[in-house]
């Protein structure tokens, strides 16, 4: 076989055993790799109906079909598990070195069992296996545990991916990092936590064998050359932070925990600003030509010295979300949860719902008491310092960060409760996931996609807000195409995340970035590793199969109909100012859209899965058990 | 015919090769929205061949204008009549983050 090993590595913590499994090609082209594979591997391995902290829920690498080759933006994998956030799939993706050091030491994907009595990290030595002690890299950050690792097995070329004391305390939506990028949003780092797993470290000495070495490096090269030119010079130069000032001038950007969509002091936080202020450098993932990670410092106050990398998404949920204006605020919250190994937007979104709760006088400033803030915390929006605080509480589970990092769905249900409260109406999480910064009332095809993301409201999983961004739609209404494009976004966004390949990419097969356009290239870039016959229909079947499986999972697990839901405040409350003010998606418009989107993709009027559908894909065992 | 002001704001790459945050631009009434482009990429060379396309009056597809910040128009919808006072903002394609 080319590209793969056709091997699955088996780790039990429990019993400190491993054993080797072998897949058939068949099951490769079914799953291929990343989230797909990586879902296809807890719906093999998982007890169904466990607790997502109980030994019975696997962590479930799955590398990329393309790591260690030529093909740019290919170092990737996948990981799954059950998530501690939603109870549903929790598959993220990761980049950079680690995925090539897999593939390398021959593992197509390593699938670990069990919890350790004590903590450990795993060193996966090409095909040895060692369980090594990991007290002293307790209370390590993220990337000093991989620098620590280096150290401890005196070797500069491990890699390492690994938790830091965030997961180590079990806050709900910790992370996995490896060389400076996240595996985040679904708590795959408390799940490791649960199993005193500390990290994952890998030596891969082996080369990699693809079928038509030749072709694979001329298309590479031509894509590289692409990665180059102006397709890509909104990630290099500036980042994905420019989004902060596309999305204010829309409407669009959460403001004050989503009150709003515009925020009056968006330039300070801007890509432009920070580019202008606060960048040091840029930084790549292996493989990757484009570089559009921004390396930025605080360089004034009282957190000189905080330096992270700044995107986007982190961006906005620690600035104009918690109406943060001071950009050295946002670094350094940025930085507390990059090192602390903690989603920075769940983080931060759990941030906003204690500051509206506080303004509100559901919070009290004596909630927020801590050894370093005796007197507690007036938590307003806009307080930085006071944010900076608390996420340091999270961080380290003392005082109300003990709430605050359950995230919002939990935190509002146990303050409700104990205060006969209504924070509920301000949390914003759907299936238990904090949302992303794209302001779902302002764009109606996206608002479906949230609902039914698998993984709770995602913007990586779905592309639902191209349509309505790029003019194809009416952002503000809603028609009958949405559920055939909420369909067709979120299957192409599938296809990225199995293979995996960084979207950021796809313009630069051939300068359009639909199916037409792109699907013949990876066609092209699959023959070429694999030495199989794909064609454009296959790759279609790639996003369809890899997102029928997470929701097989999901229905598996106790999914309803009533889980694709939306934040009540999406759903209940119009937005007040700027071009989006008037909008919200209320329930009786959801469910229309729901309908739509259900029967597009072939399902019951619940959202169940005919087992016919399911055979048709190549599942009948998923049919099986879960079909109707 | 009479002329009519129409506001060009800047973001991101487009900001950085002007330096300028936005520009009033003058235009005929009836004027297009490439007739727009084809002024700015005159004005500001340059943005050819990093935001607007080589001929000068068509857009790079990963750039958008929006009208006030409501409409989004791209790169095949430039045949749009701007009005008097509209603002244009060039934005880039949003992903990721």
């Amino acid at each position: 076989m080319f590209g793969y090993s056709g091997k699955i590595l088996h780790i039990d913590l429990t019993e400190r055993k491993t054993w080797v499994e072998e897949k058939p090609e068949e099951w490769y082209k079914l799953w291929i790799g990343g989230v797909s594979m990586a879902t296809r591997l807890c719906w093999e391995n998982i007890k169904p109906g466990c607790d997502a902290y109980s030994p019975d829920n696997p962590i479930c690498f799955a590398n990329g079909i393309f790591a260690g080759t030529p093909v740019p933006v290919g170092g990737k994998y996948g990981l799954a598990s059950k998530s501690p956030m939603t109870g549903f799939i929790g598959d993220s993706l990761s980049g950079s070195w680690f995925s090539i050091a897999l593939k390398r030491a021959t593992w197509d994907g390593v699938v670990i069992h069990g919890a350790s009595e004590d903590w450990i990290y795993v060193f996966i030595d090409d095909d040895r296996v060692e369980f090594r002690n990991a007290e002293s890299l307790l209370g390590l950050g993220t990337f000093k545990t991989e620098e620590a690792i280096r150290d401890d097995l005196a070797d500069d070329q491990v890699r390492s991916a690994t938790i830091g004391p965030a997961g180590e305390n079990m806050v709900r939506y910790a992370n996995v990092t490896n060389d400076g990028r996240q595996a985040g949003r679904t708590g795959h780092g408390s799940v490791w936590g649960s199993k005193k797993l500390k990290a994952v470290s890998v030596r891969g000495t082996h080369g990699i064998q693809v079928a038509d070495p030749a072709t694979l490096n001329k298309l590479s090269f031509d894509i590289t050359k692409a990665a180059q030119g102006p397709y890509t010079s909104k990630y290099r130069i500036l980042g994905t932070s420019t989004n902060v000032l596309n999305m204010n001038k829309l409407g669009l950007l959460p403001t004050r925990n989503y009150q709003e969509g515009v925020f009056e002091d968006a330039e300070k936080i801007s890509g432009e600003y920070l580019h202008e202020n606060h960048k040091v450098k840029t930084i790549a993932c292996a493989q990757c030509p484009i570089a559009c990670e921004q390396m930025s410092m605080v360089k004034t106050g009282p957190w000189t010295g905080a330096m992270t990398g700044i995107e986007y998404e982190c961006l906005f949920a620690n600035s104009a979300n918690l109406g943060v204006s001071d950009m050295n605020a946002a670094i350094k919250l940025i930085e507390i949860a990059d090192q602390g190994g903690m989603d920075a937007m769940s983080m931060g979104i759990s941030i906003s719902w204690a500051m509206e709760s506080f303004e509100k006088g559901v919070l009290k400033k004596e909630d927020f008491k801590s050894e370093q803030h005796p007197d507690g915390i007036e938590l307003r929006f806009g307080n930085g310092e006071g944010a900076v605080a608390v996420a340091e509480m999270i961080r380290d589970q003392v005082g109300i960060g003990k709430m605050l990092g359950q995230g919002t769905k939990i935190a509002s249900e146990m303050i409700d409760k104990e205060r006969g409260t209504e924070s509920y109406k301000w949390a914003m999480h759907s299936k238990g996931l904090e949302p992303a910064g794209y302001e779902a009332r302002g764009l109606k095809t996206f608002a479906l996609g949230s609902a039914v993301g698998t993984r709770g409201p995602c913007h990586n999983r779905t592309a639902a807000y191209d349509p309505d961004i790029s003019g194809e739609v009416d952002r503000f209404s809603v028609d009958e195409t949405r559920g055939e494009l909420a369909k067709s976004t979120e299957e192409y966004a599938a296809v990225y995340d199995t293979l995996p390949l960084c979207k950021f990419i796809r313009r630069c097969f051939t300068g359009s970035a639909d199916r037409a356009g792109a699907w013949p290239m990876i066609v092209n870039l699959i023959n070429a590793t694999t030495g199989w016959s794909f064609e454009y229909d296959d790759i279609d079947l790639i996003g369809e199969r890899a997102h029928t499986i997470k929701k097989a999972f999901n229905i598996r697990e106790g999914w309803k109909r009533e889980d694709d839901t939306l934040p009540y405040r999406w759903m209940n409350e119009p937005m007040t100012k700027g071009p989006s003010a008037g909008h919200f998606s209320s329930e009786k418009e959801l469910e229309y859209l729901k309908d739509l989107y259900y029967k597009a993709k072939g399902w019951t009027e619940d959202g169940m899965i005919p087992k016919e559908k399911l055979e048709s894909l190549g599942m009948p065992d998923v049919a099986e058990q879960v079909g109707v | 015919m009479n002329q009519m002001h129409v506001t060009v704001e800047f973001t991101g790459i487009s900001r950085m090769l002007t330096g300028k945050t936005e520009i009033a631009i003058p235009l005929q009434q009836g004027g297009r929205l490439q007739d727009v482009v084809q002024q700015i990429g005159h004005r500001f060379p340059a943005l050819i061949g990093e935001v607007i396309n080589e001929d000068g009056r068509s857009m790079i597809p990963t750039n958008l204008f929006s009208i006030n910040g409501e409409q989004i128009l791209h790169e095949d919808q430039l045949h749009y009549q701007p009005k008097e006072g509209d603002r244009l903002i060039m934005l880039s394609l949003l992903a990721g983050g």
